[in-house]
Formats: structure tokens, sequence, C-alpha cells
């Protein structure tokens, strides 16, 4: 208990002086004293409850008194003495209900005592909240609701407003049921014949068209707070991924008409009722919507509030933490709804087609925790729960006309495994194939990018020719002359010392063949920077050919430089970076035929290049380029006629080894993906059997060998790459994991994991990711099921009056209720529950169709009438300016989307699609496609739809009609209404400025101008250098655009 | 009218009540005995608008504000080792509300870090501020400090919590800007009265269940590109755009002929002529020229580092001057916000501190000589501070038990410390105060009741309303 309620009222002298100083007034009980203790002390004291046995509804009520007897005799009277106590136990109301009394009020509470406390001898107490209008089920009036209109406003003596242009009516419907504006020739079309059969057809065709579903699910998605999935980067924290499908189902459902009874059950307990048909599971994204990773009691609260206020019009938020002040709706009501809810939690099935949840998936709800307690929290305080006693799942009492008693489901076996629902084999199936086709494909490629990597050279079928073979143990100066370089013999053959960027070489004085094959055998000792050696050739005259090896610690390669006039040339294709390390020999061998040049270092082939230029005689020599370096051997032969020289690769090839690596690789991908479908078939027929031992054997054992052909997979990735962090460590681990695998297909048993067809949403952040679970319980309990049959109930006397109001709000400007989302006792009963009443009931009786219903509105005379108060009866403005009695029609704003959807369907952009996966909210002002295909959530802006009240994704039971200048801004400024305005003047193009202007208030208003409008409309348009686009951006910016005259 | 010549000025009443409001009152006209705010102040007004800065990402109070020598002594030792081990008493830990669970951040830290910089005594009051902020240490003879905040959100979100006063695991509800456009709205004809510059993240919105009225307006300081849709987006020249705006307004002025006594018809005129207004208000106001070379001086506009920020609050203080009622500036980009020094606090904090130090002390100066700071409310602060105890080797982690915000001007009592930690920075201990005490202090000064703010069905907070901080008050 937030504060004691003591038992007995106690006289103390600590009485606040204040109100004693102000003179006596003469108080009206009724006007100031009643309003004031119904503020105030009734919530306890009245009807509702009657705290310490006490009423304050009646004068005589507080003369009768409670447990501290009379509270308005003696002076000052307990009742003064309790709401001016300083003592906080005593005080009223009690600290945390309420502030004290203001001493204005005071002072009239003590004048009214003083005066003797005079009260009506007749007064009513206040009637039993359960008698309260909403409560009762709605009785109809048998007349029509013009007829009700009419009576009212005779019997006040106001005056109707005359029926609006026909044009007006048109642009009403169009705009109310399809979101669009009507294009001139529908206006022509419907002028020439605006008759009641007539406007029937119109009311009937635009129903039957696709885009009343996409209009009006729009205003549901704003009552039941569609929005797509956010967190944090990638953490999903709201809602579920792929929502969308329960928007569409909202489109399709509204299209066809289904019962709003229907659309409730299936929203709510479509798991229950239809658990077998995916399409009516889209339904339950209204409770996946609430999904919040962080706290389940925030999901519930959510769940729980917004269900009963969208629904029921029921303001169950409050009686979280407390009894409800207004309604008879106690604390322990709000956890029995909690049970209801207590053991939902949500999951993505597999949407058919798709096996990939990240692409598509269907988010729905199921009962998951079917034995999990719900106990009141003491305080609305979470972690304070009331463990002395569980409560059951149930509805308020004042509102349970039959007993509340949920029956368990028993769930079909692809709910429970949704593994085994039909397409999934088949998808899964497909899913494998393609992987077999890729890694088939794979394996193509990389056998012909094996066969396109350079090969060790091909023996030559005849012996070469050797002209010359050196060790260079000793100098042979008839066969080498020296050109720089220092040069000194050994047992292991010759070394120049001398570094620097300078060539130092040996030229050998014979003349090699033209095509040659060549050999020298090395080993680079040092340098400063370049540490070059290579085979010169074609030497004269300054210009030769060099083949050379770079050890530069920069950058080490094999490169064919080519010298002309003085100037080296490096071309990128004769260029092959490969490792070459200081004090390592190597062998470098050089095959030259014509132009062809091919060049191999320890047998590796690296370089095939095609000389540019013609080949010209010259000599052949050994270079040194900034290189300390010894060669060991050199041998010269011709090329041998058969001798099989590669061509330069067109494209890039890969080494020999790595090519080889990835055909190993990918031969093992593609036995791995072959055996899967194998798994995939066991694995299904043994779910499908459940308890079959030998299906769970074969299954376990195609899986040993679907994970044996993985784990190998694994381990050559893992040898592949050695130089890997942690290599060893992780082909350690692929090796152990190959032998177990290797030893689980020797003996598999009988335990297999099933395919992966559901994600089941994360329970906390605690899990570190959507967990794969593959089976879930097979019964649900019932509850939502029964709970949304009670909603849905024609009994229930608050859902489908809510709902009437909320669509008569869309039609007519003004709720019948004010507030729409609370029914409670804090709402009297309307004006015009008559026509509510009346309305509710023949909607109920019609199949609680929502089409039957925009008939009788949009088709009754007082959607007919003139919203203007031009020519009005003066008294009837005067007693009615805010036209509480629909004496007039009440203009509305557009909301934002259909701003953007008609500015683009004007420009003949818009585009007309249906459904799927919510679009990229950055390209709304681009894309063509309708408003409400957009991502929307908390964290997403759309700069357009933002100015003209989008909705607000946390709660919208009505949208905003705000006037602001950045709406004015966005319809003058802004690239989308300049592009639809150019659109616009490209199809008026060619007519006169008479008819242009004409034309312009038809198209873009819907309506021709009046005498004065055409001709402002030409001065301006002169003004603006008859710039016809300016024009009609201008009449875009008409107040008349945005409203629905 | 003429849009020909401009800007017209018109009744800003009008507007304000008018415009913000419209929505409100029409979709509850049916409601019994709640009026719109008049948009007068309903107690004392001792402050006329509001500049508010906001440090994102949790400044180190002990390392700006709140100086703790302990730290330095115990520097190495674990809390647990010195004198004041009770501060990780559980039972003091359990106000806190964890949002995200076992992230890595907002974890207790228990090995002492020390000072990472000095403190030097300023002004005639002799406050100690750290050598980081010597340009505010230069004003504090202006400034209240508070060195007893707390909150309950040990995470990002708490920025959330201090705009809104509502923690993140509970529903979004208007900020404090929203609530006091909604209470006493516009002094502009030119201008929106709620403005924001900088980064934001968790919240991206102000006005929530009052409406998209009250969100608070985007503004960059380009002036090329101040506001969204504020400049034509294709080009259109400025006789023909005044010509647009012309037919407009007449044909408007027709229909109204057609639709007499239609309030929202007469709104939208008027949205118009604001709109108009705005397109030169707003680069105006954005465009720094005609401001004295020793003005941009006082901000820090001829220095590199504190020249983003300076910008913004020569900005603000030309928008307070043209009748903008809640100035909100965020400071430090990325999600969780620049401040938040994990590791590296020294380098991150001198670095980020030097950003604002001298353009705040500029914006204090230069509102107090030009006479603004006696109505203008100035308010600095944080979502959080930050632990005693190191994170890693060098950082320290959020810490939401106790932190100090400041506030200047606009009838507040300059050069007092209100409030104080323990000795090591923990909690606050002497008149601690959640940060809806700054809120309902703030709506005091600028007149307005914190329990009288409401639309039907909806009171500002329900709970949690706030106590106004008399000591801080002149």
């Amino acid at each position: 208990m937030p504060h004691p309620v003591p038992r007995v009222f106690l006289r103390r002298g600590t009485l606040a002086l204040v109100w004693l100083a102000i003179p006596a007034l003469a108080v009206d009980y009724e006007k100031e004293i009643k309003p004031l203790l119904k503020e105030r002390c009734y919530a306890c004291h009245g009807a509702l409850k009657q705290k310490a046995d006490l009423r304050l509804d009646t004068a005589a009520a507080m003369r009768k008194g409670g447990d501290g007897g009379d509270i308005l005799a003696g002076d000052p009277a307990l009742l003064l003495e309790r709401v001016t106590t300083t003592d906080k136990d005593e005080r009223m109301p009690p600290e945390g209900e309420g502030s004290m009394l203001n001493t204005e009020q005071v002072a009239k509470l003590k004048a009214w005592l003083a005066a003797g406390a005079p009260a009506p001898a007749n007064e009513q107490s206040e009637a039993d909240p359960r008698a309260h209008w909403a409560y009762q089920v709605p009785k109809s009036s048998g007349q029509s609701m013009d007829a009700l209109l009419a009576a009212r406003l005779s019997s006040k003596k106001l005056k109707p407003q005359p029926e609006a242009a026909p044009e007006l009516w048109l642009r009403r419907v169009y705009l109310d049921l399809i979101g669009l504006p009507p294009s001139t020739e529908q206006i022509a079309v419907f002028l020439k014949d605006t008759s009641m059969p007539s406007r029937q057809r119109v009311v009937d065709q635009l129903l039957g068209t696709p885009q009343y579903g996409e209009r009006w699910a729009r205003h549901f998605m704003d009552i039941w707070r569609y929005c797509d999935w956010y967190g944090l980067g990638a953490q999903l924290r709201h809602s579920q991924k792929h929502i969308w499908h329960w928007r569409d189902w909202i489109v399709e459902s509204l299209n066809t008409d289904k019962g709003y009874d229907q659309m409730i059950v299936q929203m709510l307990a479509a798991d229950e009722l239809a658990p077998e048909d995916r399409d009516i599971l889209r339904a339950t994204g209204f409770l996946a919507r609430s999904y919040y990773l962080f706290n389940r009691t925030t999901w519930l609260d959510e769940t729980i509030e917004h269900t009963c206020r969208a629904f029921l019009g029921l303001t169950m938020q409050c009686v979280k933490c407390h009894d409800h002040k207004y309604d008879p709706i106690e604390q322990a009501d709000y956890y029995r709804m909690r049970a209801i809810f207590e053991p939902l939690h949500g999951r993505l099935d597999p949407w058919k087609g798709e096996t990939d949840f990240e692409k598509n998936g269907l988010p729905r709800v199921f009962d998951l925790h079917l034995d999990k307690p719900t106990f009141r929290h003491v305080r609305g305080d979470e972690k304070n729960e009331d463990k002395s006693k569980p409560l059951n799942a149930g509805v308020p009492q004042v509102l349970e006309f039959a007993s509340f008693q949920p029956a368990s489901v028993k769930l079909p076996p692809a709910s429970v495994k949704p593994a085994l629902l039909p397409f999934v084999l088949e998808d899964q199936l497909r899913a494998a194939e393609r992987d077999i086709t890729a890694a088939q494909k794979a394996l193509d490629q990389a056998r012909q990018t094996l066969a396109k990597s350079p090969q060790p050279a091909a023996k030559p079928v005849t012996t070469p020719k050797m002209l010359i073979s050196d060790d260079f143990t000793s100098a042979k100066p008839q066969q080498w002359e020296i050109l720089k370089g220092d040069w000194k013999h050994s047992a292991t053959g010759v070394r120049q010392h001398q570094t620097g960027a300078e060539r130092r070489s040996l030229r050998l004085k014979p003349a090699p063949p033209a095509d040659f094959e060549a050999s020298l055998s090395f080993t680079i000792r040092g340098g400063q920077k370049w540490k070059s050696i290579g085979i010169m050739f074609d030497a004269a005259d300054g210009d030769d050919v060099m083949v050379y090896m770079s050890a530069f610690s920069g950058g080490s390669k094999i490169q064919v430089a080519l010298v002309s006039a003085g100037k080296s040339a490096y071309p990128a294709a004769g260029s092959v970076a490969r490792p070459i390390s200081q004090d390592v020999r190597y062998t470098l061998d050089l095959r030259v035929r014509g132009q062809l040049i091919n060049a191999s270092i320890n047998d590796e082939p690296l370089l095939a290049y095609r000389l540019p230029q013609q080949r010209r005689e010259g000599s052949l020599a050994l270079t040194a380029f900034d290189a300390d370096v010894e060669f060991h051997s050199f041998k010269l032969a011709e090329l041998a006629a058969n001798a099989v020289l590669r061509e330069p690769a067109t494209d890039k090839s890969v080494p020999l080894a790595d090519a080889k690596a990835a055909v190993a690789l990918a031969e093992k991908q593609f036995a791995a993906a072959k055996a899967k479908p194998a798994m995939i078939r066991a694995v299904f027929a043994a779910d499908k059997a459940r308890q079959d031992k030998a299906l769970a054997k074969a299954a376990a054992a195609a899986e040993a060998n679907y994970k044996l052909a993985q784990a190998e997979v694994d381990l050559v990735k893992a040898e592949a790459d050695p130089k890997a962090k942690d290599a060893d460590k992780k082909i350690k681990a692929a090796r152990e994991a190959f032998e177990k695998a290797n030893k689980k297909v020797a003996a598999p048993g009988e335990t297999y994991t099933s395919l992966p067809a559901s994600l089941k949403a994360q329970e906390g952040p605690e899990e570190s990711t959507n967990t794969t679970v593959q089976t879930y319980p097979d019964t649900s309990t019932g509850r939502r099921l029964a709970f949304a049959r009670w909603i849905a109930d024609k009994r229930n006397p608050l859902t489908a009056r809510v709902l009437v109001n909320q669509v008569w709000m869309r039609h007519f400007g003004a709720p019948l209720v004010a507030n729409m989302d609370d029914f409670g006792r804090r709402s009297l009963a309307p004006l015009h529950q008559d026509i509510l009443d009346t309305l509710t009931v023949d909607f109920m009786n019609n199949g609680w169709s929502l089409k039957h219903l925009h008939r009788a509105m949009v088709l009754s005379k007082l959607y007919r009438r003139s919203s203007s108060n031009a020519e009005a009866d003066a008294d009837t403005v005067a007693a009615d300016p805010d036209n509480a009695n629909y004496w007039r029609m009440n203009p509305r704003r557009m909301e934002s989307q259909v701003v953007r959807d008609s500015l683009l369907h004007l420009a003949g952009k818009l585009d007309l699609t249906l459904g799927g996966p919510s679009l990229d909210p950055a390209s709304s002002e681009t894309s063509p496609r309708r408003s409400l295909y957009f991502v929307q959530n908390a964290d997403t802006e759309h700069r357009f739809l933002a100015v003209f009240d989008n909705s607000n994704v946390l709660e919208c039971y009505r949208r905003n009609e705000s006037v602001v200048p950045q709406q004015a801004l966005a319809l003058t400024n802004s690239k989308l209404s300049r592009d639809c305005a150019d659109a616009l003047a490209a199809k008026l193009g060619k007519l006169d400025g008479e008819a242009f202007v004409t034309q312009s208030f038809l198209t873009v208003l819907g309506r021709s101008p009046s005498d004065a409008e055409r001709r402002a409309s030409l001065e301006g348009f002169q003004a603006l250098k008859q710039n016809r686009s300016l024009f009609l951006q201008a009449l875009l910016n008409h107040n008349d655009f945005v409203t629905l005259r | 009218m003429n849009f020909m010549h401009q800007p017209t000025p018109f009744l800003r009443r009008d507007i304000l009540g008018g415009l913000g409001s419209i929505a409100v009152a029409s979709m509850l006209k049916a409601e019994k005995g709640w009026q719109p705010p008049s948009g007068l102040p309903v107690m004392p007004q001792k402050a006329k608008r509001v500049i508010w800065l906001f440090m994102r990402g949790g400044v180190s109070h002990m390392e700006s504000f709140d100086p703790k020598p302990m730290l330095t002594k115990y520097a190495g030792k674990s809390i647990g080792e010195t004198p004041f081990a009770s501060v990780q008493d559980p039972e003091k830990l359990k106000k806190v509300r964890v949002v995200v669970v076992n992230d890595a951040n907002g974890k207790q830290r228990t090995t002492i870090y020390p000072l990472q910089t000095g403190y030097k005594r300023y002004g005639q009051c002799g406050i100690e501020i750290s050598d980081w902020f010597p340009h505010i240490g230069s004003c504090a003879d202006e400034i209240a400090f508070i060195r007893s905040m707390w909150t309950t959100d040990d995470n990002h979100g708490a920025q959330v919590q201090f705009h809104s006063g509502r923690h993140m695991l509970e529903p979004r509800v208007p900020t404090l800007g929203a609530w006091v456009t909604y209470g006493l709205g516009s002094m502009t004809d030119n201008l929106p009265a709620f403005i924001n510059m900088g980064p934001r993240y968790f919240d991206i919105r102000d006005g929530h269940y009052l409406g998209p009225a009250y969100d608070a307006v985007n503004l960059k300081v380009d002036p090329k590109n101040p506001l969204t849709f504020a400049a034509p987006e294709i080009a259109v020249g400025k006789p023909e755009q005044a010509a647009q705006f012309d037919l407009i307004h007449k044909l408007n002025t027709l229909n109204a002929e057609q639709y007499p006594g239609d309030k929202t018809l007469a709104a939208r005129m008027k949205s118009y002529q604001l709109a108009f207004n705005m397109q030169t208000a707003v680069p105006e106001t954005m465009n720094l020229d005609t401001e004295s070379d020793e003005t941009k001086k006082l901000y820090g506009l001829d220095d590199k580092v504190t020249e983003p920020f300076a910008r913004q609050l020569l900005v603000a203080r030309r928008l307070a001057e043209r009748g903008v009622r809640f100035i909100q500036l965020q400071h430090g980009d990325g999600a969780a916000g620049a401040w938040d020094s994990h590791s590296g606090l020294k380098k991150n904090h001198s670095m980020l501190a030097q950003q604002v130090d001298k353009p705040i002390s500029g914006l204090l100066k230069d509102l107090k000589q030009r006479g603004l700071l006696d109505d203008t409310l100035v308010v600095f602060a944080t979502e959080f501070g930050r632990t005693p105890g190191s994170q890693g080797s060098d950082g320290r982690d959020h810490h939401p038990y106790g932190f100090s915000v400041w506030m200047a001007g606009g009838g507040t009592k300059g050069g007092t410390i209100h409030g104080s930690t323990d000795e090591l920075g923990f909690h606050a201990v002497e008149h601690p105060h959640y940060v809806t005490d700054v809120h309902a202090t703030i709506l005091h000064q600028l007149g307005l009741d914190p329990h009288q703010l409401e639309i039907p069905g909806r009171k500002r907070l329900e709970r949690d309303f706030g106590h106004v901080i008399p000591e801080i008050l002149a």
C-alpha cells in the first residue's frame, strides 16, 4: 500500500491556519464544492471505493460519515481538518495520491461548512461504476444516422449546411477511401451523374481497389503501432525482422473485408486458432511488434496497454501500480491479464522459398513458457513480486459477461517442429542443390585457374645443344669480358663485391643464338638497396633487354627491363612479385624464342612475357646492379625446336601452388555440398516419423557423413594458410575436429540435429544470438484465444464501439467519443451515443464488415454536407461554434502519407505495386512507392513525412494535425514538390493561360476556380512570368490541397 | 500582404499559441476543464530563455568541477582498501536500472585512478575548477555548480533520461525543451521556438505525446544549408519565389472568404508568412559576418580547435537575441558521445574540454556584456559522471551515482557550490538531486509550475516532478 489508511478519524489540533483568515464566501455546492470533491476524493470515497467506509459523493453520505463519524459536524469539521493537517500520515488526499488542496479550495470548503453545508435535498449518489454507459451492451435505435442527427439538430433549432459541391464530395471519398485524389477524367465522369446510385457505384468501385486496403492499413498501422525492427547497430532490440508480413496481412484483410472480429482474433491468437495457416499467422505480428530485448515486463506492459487501448478503449496501464482511480478495475486485474500473455514469446518461422532468415521469415508468436506463474508486482515494481499467490489468467470482472475459460490447444507437428512444414524440405533441398551447383562452379573455376597456372617447364624432347657451361671456379677471359665491377673467382663461383646503383657485368664474348635457353645459379650476398642481378641480351648500341631479379626489401620481384635510347622501361606485364632473399641460392632459367620470354626461378614458372618490339642482334651479359653477388654456374644452349613456351596469360595467373590448393579446397567443398541433400532427406524423414529408431540412425549417419566432409573442408582451409595468426593452433583444432568427425562416422548413434528451420527470439541480451531452436511446446495455453474471443464478442460492449468511433473520426474529422482510447468513466456518455450505438449494432450485425461501415458513413447526408460556415445560420454558428452537432462537415488535413502519395499520383509517378519488404527510408523522397512501404521505427527520420505529423510508432490513436512553417517550406522548397509540379506542368503544357489555370485547379484541387480565383491566378501566373511549374507548385501549397474540404 | 517586401512581422501570440497547440487543442477540445497553456508564466518569471549545453558521453565530474584529492592519495588501491569502502555497499548501488545487460561498460571499477589534472581556485568565490576548464573558471562568479547529481541509467540512454526525466526502459515522454515551448510558446515571428544543434542518438525527438510540433527544429551552423527545406532544393529566383508566396497568400485569402472562421486556414496562412520569414531569418542568424572580431575572438572562432563549438555558441546567442525560447546544443559525436572516455581519459577529456571551454566562457561573457545573462538561463550538463576507479589502464567507466552540472544566469546565484559527493566522488551525499530537480528549477525560473504542465490524460512526467533547488537561486 502506498499510504496507510487510518481506521479511525482522530481529531487533532494540528490545523493549518491559513484558511481561517479568509472570510466566508457564498459558495455554490453543486458548482464549486462537488466538482472539487469529485476530482480529489471520489476515487477512494465514492461509488468506486469506500475507504474507511466513507463516501463523499453526497452531503448526506458525508453526514453519515465513515469510521470516524459525521465529517461535516464540529468546528473545525473533520473534512476540513483532514485536508489541512500538516501531519503527513493524516493528510487527505494522502501523499502520493495528489497534492494538498490550495488555499482557495480550502477557503471554499470552509465557507460551505460555515454556511451549514447546504446541499440539494434530493442529491443523488454517484452512479454505480458498473452502470457506466460504455459498459452496457449497445442498442440500435433502428433509425439511420441521418435521421438521428436531423432530429437532434431540429430539437436544438440548429440548421444544417447544404450539400457541398459534388466534386468536393468526390475528392473526399477518394482521399478517404484510397488516399489518392481523383483524376480530372474521373471528376468529369462523375459530374455527368451525381445521383445516389452513381455515388454508390463510386464508393463500391473505390472499396474494390487494392488501394483501399493500403489506405486503411495505414490507419490501423497507426492504432496497432506498426514498427519495423530497430536496435543498436545490428542488435535487434525492438519489434522483429520482416514484420512487414503483418502489414501485408492488414492490407489483404482489409481488401477482402475480413470481419474486424476475425482480425482481432487472428492478431492475438492466430497461432492457436489456425496454427497451420501461414497467411493468418502473419497477423500475430501485432504481438511480435512489441518485443523488447531488454525487458520482458516492458514487452508485456506494452502489449497489455495497447491491446486494451486499441481494441477496448480501456486504460489498463494505470492499474499496473494501483487500483484504477476511475474505473472498477483493480490492480490484480492487470496481472490476471498479464497471465494471459505470460507464456508468450516470438520466433521467426521459415518463409516459403527462402532459407536465409536475414532475407525473409515469418515473425510470429507462440506460447513458450507454459507454466510460468504470474505474480502481482507490488506498486508496479517488477523486482517486488507478491509471491504469496500466483494469479490466474482472466479479464476484468466488470466486463466478464461470460466466464473466462481458456482451453489448452494441441498444436500440429509443423507448429511444434517448423522443419516439418511441407515446403521446408523442398526449400532446403533447393538451397542445397544451389550450393552444389555453386560448389561445382567454384571447382570448375579453380580447375581452370590451375590449368592456366604456369606449369613446370616440360623437359625438351631433344637435348639442347650446349654452348656454354661455366662453374666460374677460374677466370676465362677468352669467354667473358668484364664490364665494370670487381670479379673474384673461388671454388664456389665468381663474386662481385661492389655495390651502388650501377651495372657491373660479365659480357659473353661469343655471340649467343637468337633463340636460347640460359640458366644462371647465384646467391645475392648484399647491396645498398636494389640488390639486383640479371641476364642481359640483345645488347647493342646502348639498347638491351634484361631479365633481372631484385632482393629489394621494398618489394622483391622478377622483372623485364627494356633499355632503349638510354631510357629504361619496366613494363607491368613483365613483372612478377616473388620473395627473393639474401644468402639463398637461386637458379634463374630463361628461355627466349622470338619475342616470347619465359623465366622460372627454381623450376617455378613465373614470367611469360612478349617483347613489344622486334628482336635485334646483340650480346649477352650477366649483370649485377647494386648487388654483392656470387654467380655459381651459368649454362647457355640453343633453344630446342620442340621446347614448349608459355604465352603470357591474359588474366593474372595464380601461382601454381595456390591454384593447386584452391582446387583441393574446392573439391572438398564440393564433396561437402554433395553430402548435404542426403543429410537433409534423412533428417527430415526422421523428424517426420518421430521415434523411429532406424530413421534416427540413418539421420545420424547422414549427418556424421556431412559433418566429416565439412571437417575436411575446415582442415584443408586451415592447412592452406600456415602463415595465418595462430595457424598452428587452428590446424591442430581442425585436425582434432576431423578425427572426431571420423569417429562419429564410425559410430553415428541415434541423435541428430533437426533442420534449421526456425529462429527463436532472444529471451534477453544475455543470449548472445537468436537461438536456433527446432522444437517448441506441443500445446498452447489457449489463453490468448479465449481473450481474443472475449474481445471480439458481440456481448463485449466496448470493442465494436471503439472501432466505430475510430472510423467515424477518420471520416468526419471529430470522434463521437473524444478519447479514442479511453471509454472508461472519465468519458461521459457522448452527445451522439444513439448514433454510435446504432452504427455499432449495425456493424456487428453485418459481420463486423468495415466496408459496410464505410458505406454507411460516406453515403450519408452528413458526409455530403459542406464544411463551410459561409452563409450559415447565425444562431447555429453562435450556439454550436465547434460543430459538436455536426451541422456541417469538418474539414480535415491529409495525413503525411496522403500528402506524399497524392503529390506523386498527380505527377503520374506513383508506383502502385502492392506489398513486400519494407523499403529503405532514405529512398522515400526518390522512390515512387506508396508511403506505407517505407521502414518506419523510432530511429528513422523521414524528412518529408515528418513535417506533416508522421505516425508516432510508440502510440498513435489519433494523428496530430499540426500547422507549422516547416510544412510550407517542405511544399515550396522540396525537390519532391518541385518535381511533381514539373511533371504536372509537362502534362498541362499546351493549354493557354485561362484554360491552364482552370485545368490546374481541377487537377490539383479537384475543383474549378471561382472567378476571383481565376483572376488572381492569372495575375499570379503573369507575375511568375508564366512559369507553369511554379504556378502549379503554388497550387500544391493552396490550403485546399492538403485539406479534405 | 506582400511577400515582395519581406520580412513582415505579425502578432506573435497568434502563431505560438496558435500553431503549436492547434493540434492538441482541436484534438482534445471536448475535454472539459482543460485549457491549452496561455503562453504566460504562471509564476514570477526570472528567465525568458534557456541555452542548454549538453556534453554527450559523460564528463568526469572529478576532473571538471568536483575535485577529489583522495583519488590521488589512494591511487592504485582498491576502494575496499580505503577508509571509504562503504561506498560499495550493495544497498547504495541499487538505484541503477540496467539497460544493456552484460555490456563491457557500465561496471564497477574498483582500482582507484588518480586525478588526471590539477585544480585552481577562481574568482571572488574561490571555487575550485580543473585545469582543463580555465576559461569557465574565469566565469566562476557567474556559475552555480551542483556537485550532487545522480541518475539511474548506467548507460548512455541516460542522455534521454537527462532530457526527459524518464529512464530508457520506460516510454518516451516529452523533453524539457518541449514542455518549455509548450508552456510558454515563442517570442519570435521569424524563427522556431525550440532549436537543436549537434548530434543526437538515443532519442531524436522531443515532443512525443505533445506532438511533433514540439520537436526541436534541427539547425546546422552552415548558412548555406541551416535547416531542412529552408532553401529551394531546385533553384528558383528570389522574385519568383516571392511571387509564388504572394499567389499562395492571395488564393488562401480568397479561400478564407469561402470558409469564414476556419482557424486552420488562418493558421496555415500565418505559417506561410513565418516560413517565408524563416528562409531569410535562419541564414541571417547563421551568418556571423556582422559580428566584430573582438566578439569572434571571445568565443574562440579564431582557433581551429574551438571554432566549431564557438560558432554554434555564437549562433546560440544570436538565436537568443532573436527570441528563440529553448536552444539545445549537443557536444560530442558518436552514438555514445565523444566524452565517453573508457580509455585515454586524459587525452580525450583535455582535448574535448579545450573544444568547449573558451566558447562557453565566451558565451557567458558575451551574454553578460549585452545584458542577456539576466534572463537567459545557461545550463551545462552531461548524462552521468565517471567512475573513481580506473577502467583498463587509463580510462573511467560510466558513473550514475554522482556527477556535476552547472547553471548560470536567469536568476541563478553565481559563485555557488551546491551539494557534494563523498570523498571519492562516488555517491551524491549532500543534497542529492535527481535529474528532474534540474528541470523543476529551470521551469521555476521560467515561471512555469512543474506540476501544472499537462494535456488531457497526460500530466508532465506523472511522478518525479522534481524539486526546485532554492539554494542556487538568487
